[in-house]
């Protein structure tokens, strides 16, 4: 390989790189940066720079499609189209949260406790570097409590607050459903049972129980626990 | 701009274009999800072979396998598209297969071997891998399988992949990767 650089440097007038940290990358560039459209600038000293990603690496002007300049018309059309849900067990019904406020999932971290804080707060974990309180979605939904299972997951959410843990039996899917599949949340039912739906949704023989989000991982505490 | 140092574990996602592997920067990928229905749009740029309609997001779509100039065959269930960062941007490749995530040092990230073109970005940053034989490194936290299986892989530049001569410089490094590495050996990765 050094050869057939060796032969390139006597073909053309160039530059040659070599880094200070010594691990052996040698590049040679013509004088003149060929007639390419990418945004021009002073090649890396080390190739693997521009390999490994920044967030302030410069960019590629033939990505620069204008396609995504109306987030707001695409979101319209979204509205009335079908929205996604991420659906998941706890004990054996299926419930589902809007896949817009879904970050991650990851498997269940140790949780570690936190002292007083308030009892739907089962505590905290770290995630990537970042400290979330994991909530228990049993206990804002009046359920008995589950057993720990090897599919439990910590479904990480962001609602606008910055993130919350939500641990659940087993994430199922992601599932699309139209509008016309989705019910309102009964009106007999005790307002307090069905504060946290968002309405009900049906896939085939399916019910999922379609939460709200926002309500569900808030840290202020519902109309009713204020109560107690 | 970041330092690494040659001891630098650093994680590259290995994925499958034609009969060749390649790898990126794991923290360049945002997420890989199967293919999705492509809206071709009308007088794009000749890299961008439409866009996807990701969650509400349009990213144009960029096929690997036709910047490498590979046969583009049909999507099939091995089929990904890996969501990616260039700058600010997001793109969607168009790959035959992901294969692993490894986990490496910086120092056994060897130059790309020597190619046609000379000016402009290059498309291959780096090798990895396809030296049969090598021991395993020292630190035992971590695998190394790109080096043990022998297969040789080639670091992408994903910005350069978008410049229209990719194709040639591909057909360079795939006639040299035949040359290296012999015969394609068995691969040990889970799908």
């Amino acid at each position: 390989m050094a050869s057939e650089e060796n032969q390139k440097k006597a073909q053309a007038p160039q530059q040659q790189f070599s880094p200070a940290e010594g691990d052996g990358f040698t590049i040679v560039v013509r004088g003149d940066s060929g007639p390419t459209p990418a945004a021009p600038l002073a090649v890396p000293a080390n190739p693997l720079e521009e390999f490994f990603y920044r967030e302030d690496e410069p960019g590629s002007p033939l990505l620069e499609l204008g396609v995504a300049a109306h987030p707001t018309r695409v979101t319209g059309a979204r509205d009335e189209a079908r929205r996604e849900y991420l659906a998941f067990l706890l004990g054996s019904e299926e419930y589902g949260i809007e896949i817009g406020n879904v970050r991650e999932i990851v498997k269940p971290p140790t949780i570690t406790e936190v002292p007083r804080a308030a009892p739907h707060i089962l505590g905290v974990v770290t995630v990537r570097g970042e400290v979330i309180a994991v909530i228990d979605p049993r206990q804002r939904l009046k359920l008995p409590p589950g057993a720990p299972t090897n599919l439990a997951r910590v479904i990480v959410c962001d609602v606008g607050e910055g993130s919350c843990g939500l641990l659940v039996d087993m994430v199922s899917e992601v599932i699309r459903l139209p509008p016309s599949a989705i019910e309102p949340r009964p009106q007999s039912m005790n307002a307090v049972d069905t504060e946290y739906m968002a309405g009900i949704g049906r896939d085939g023989d399916r019910m999922i129980i379609l939460l709200d989000a926002d309500l569900l991982l808030r840290r202020r505490k519902s109309a009713e626990e204020s109560l107690t | 701009m970041t330092d690494h140092s040659p001891s630098e574990i650093v994680e590259l996602c290995a994925f499958r274009i034609g009969s060749d592997e390649y790898l990126m920067d794991i923290r360049r990928i945002r997420e890989i999800v199967p293919p999705l229905p492509v809206r071709l749009v009308p007088r794009a740029p000749e890299c961008i072979d439409g866009v996807v309609d990701l969650r509400g997001e349009v990213i144009p779509v960029v096929d690997g396998r036709r910047r490498l100039g590979v046969e583009v065959t049909p999507f099939s269930r091995q089929t990904r598209f890996l969501i990616a960062h260039v700058g600010s941007r997001t793109l969607a490749l168009v790959v035959d297969g992901v294969c692993e995530v490894v986990r490496i040092s910086r120092s056994s990230i060897r130059p790309a071997p020597g190619l046609t073109r000379l000016d402009g970005p290059r498309l291959f940053l780096g090798a990895c891998g396809g030296e049969a034989g090598t021991p395993a490194p020292a630190g035992k936290q971590f695998t190394n399988r790109g080096t043990k299986t022998g297969k040789l892989r080639l670091l992408l530049n994903l910005r350069a992949l978008l410049e229209p001569r990719g194709a040639e410089e591909a057909a360079a490094a795939r006639r040299l990767a035949g040359d290296r590495s012999g015969p394609p050996t068995p691969s040990e990765e889970a799908p």
